[in-house]
């Protein structure tokens, strides 16, 4: 069976305002929007509105998956375990929240869910189409998770809810991303930074800043945000070493800019060594 | 600055001007928020969102 996906320009014009919009709690809603409408372009729909019925997204559980995450165990304690079963949810604010979380588990990890009972079992599932579209509004939804929906998570205390979603961000990263290890690293700090594991979330930046070229448009973007992880964790030294490479390897057009991070680090490196 | 690697659909990713006003703003105002932790990170993510050389069409499932 092929699942033939299809960005229109609707799509891509809705993808283009998402990424300049002011993001809010809303944003969320409008990536799953994007995604259900992208998913359902196909001869077979196969957007979160017309699976959800069919889908308990535990059944993720049963599965290997799991395993993916034994090796990070041991970096930190923070890190989840294997997700348990989710609790049943009564209050209208945590059905919601509850709910949120399914979609967000489901467009995150999709095609993975597919396999799921959704169709018979022996047909052979071929996705097709502008996968591409697809990777880039799940990384959209990704730190839309991050910055929305965990912690509205925490609020209400829905652990179960919050390790799913995490076990989740986890394996999408690994997945989706191993063609891509600049991004993979810089989801990965996003990650790392959630759980407070420090150290993995400098590294990653770092990684993330060394595998991004000079005339990439984000080069400056990656570096401004390792910097900004050290000089968090009041490494001033790191911090201005760092900044002298970033003088010598960037282009002119970013000299400005980095003239104006030198300063603020000896301004603020200043503060610190006062205290 | 341009990029001419990956991302060679112009309706799906925003234009190079765009994309160097936008994140050139976003990463001038997470300089002013050193010390909030939360929002400045905000910013930054948005600024490497916006930036970011978008995904080829090439299969990857």
């Amino acid at each position: 069976m092929e699942i033939k996906l299809r960005a229109t320009k609707k799509h891509k014009k809705i993808y283009r305002e998402i990424l300049s919009s002011n993001w809010s709690q809303q944003t969320i809603v409008d990536c799953f929007s994007l995604t259900n409408d992208f998913l359902n372009t196909s001869k077979y729909p196969v957007g979160y509105s017309e699976v959800s019925s069919q889908l308990r997204i535990e059944q993720l559980i049963s599965q290997d998956l799991p395993s993916y995450l034994s090796p990070l165990s041991s970096l930190s304690a923070n890190i989840p375990k294997s997700p348990t079963r989710i609790p049943k949810r009564r209050s209208k604010d945590k059905i919601e929240k509850h709910n949120l979380t399914n979609e967000a588990i489901y467009d995150l990890s999709f095609p993975l869910p597919l396999s799921f009972g959704l169709f018979n079992k022996g047909d052979d599932i071929k996705i097709i189409g502008d996968l591409g579209f697809l990777r880039d509004i799940q990384s959209l939804t990704f730190i839309m998770i991050t910055e929305y929906l965990i912690p509205q998570l925490n609020k209400g205390k829905m652990n179960e809810e919050k390790n799913y979603v995490i076990f989740v961000l986890f394996v999408h990263t690994l997945v989706t991303w191993y063609d891509n290890p600049s991004h993979q690293n810089y989801l990965l700090s996003i990650l790392f930074d959630e759980l407070g594991i420090k150290e993995s979330h400098r590294i990653c930046l770092y990684n993330a800043f060394k595998l991004t070229s000079p005339d990439e448009h984000d080069y400056l973007t990656k570096a401004q945000s390792y910097w900004s992880a050290l000089m968090d964790e009041e490494l001033y030294e790191e911090a201005k070493h760092f900044v002298t490479i970033l003088t010598r390897t960037a282009n002119k057009e970013h000299l400005e800019e980095i003239e104006e991070i030198t300063e603020l680090t000896f301004q603020l490196g200043k503060k610190l060594t006062k205290r | 600055m341009s990029s001419t690697i990956g991302g060679e659909d112009e309706h799906h990713d925003l234009s190079a001007k765009e994309k160097d006003d936008l994140e050139k703003k976003l990463r001038a105002e997470a300089r002013k928020l050193m010390k909030q932790k939360s929002k400045r990170n905000r910013l930054l993510k948005k600024a490497n969102e916006i930036s970011r050389t978008k995904s080829k069409k090439a299969d990857h499932h």
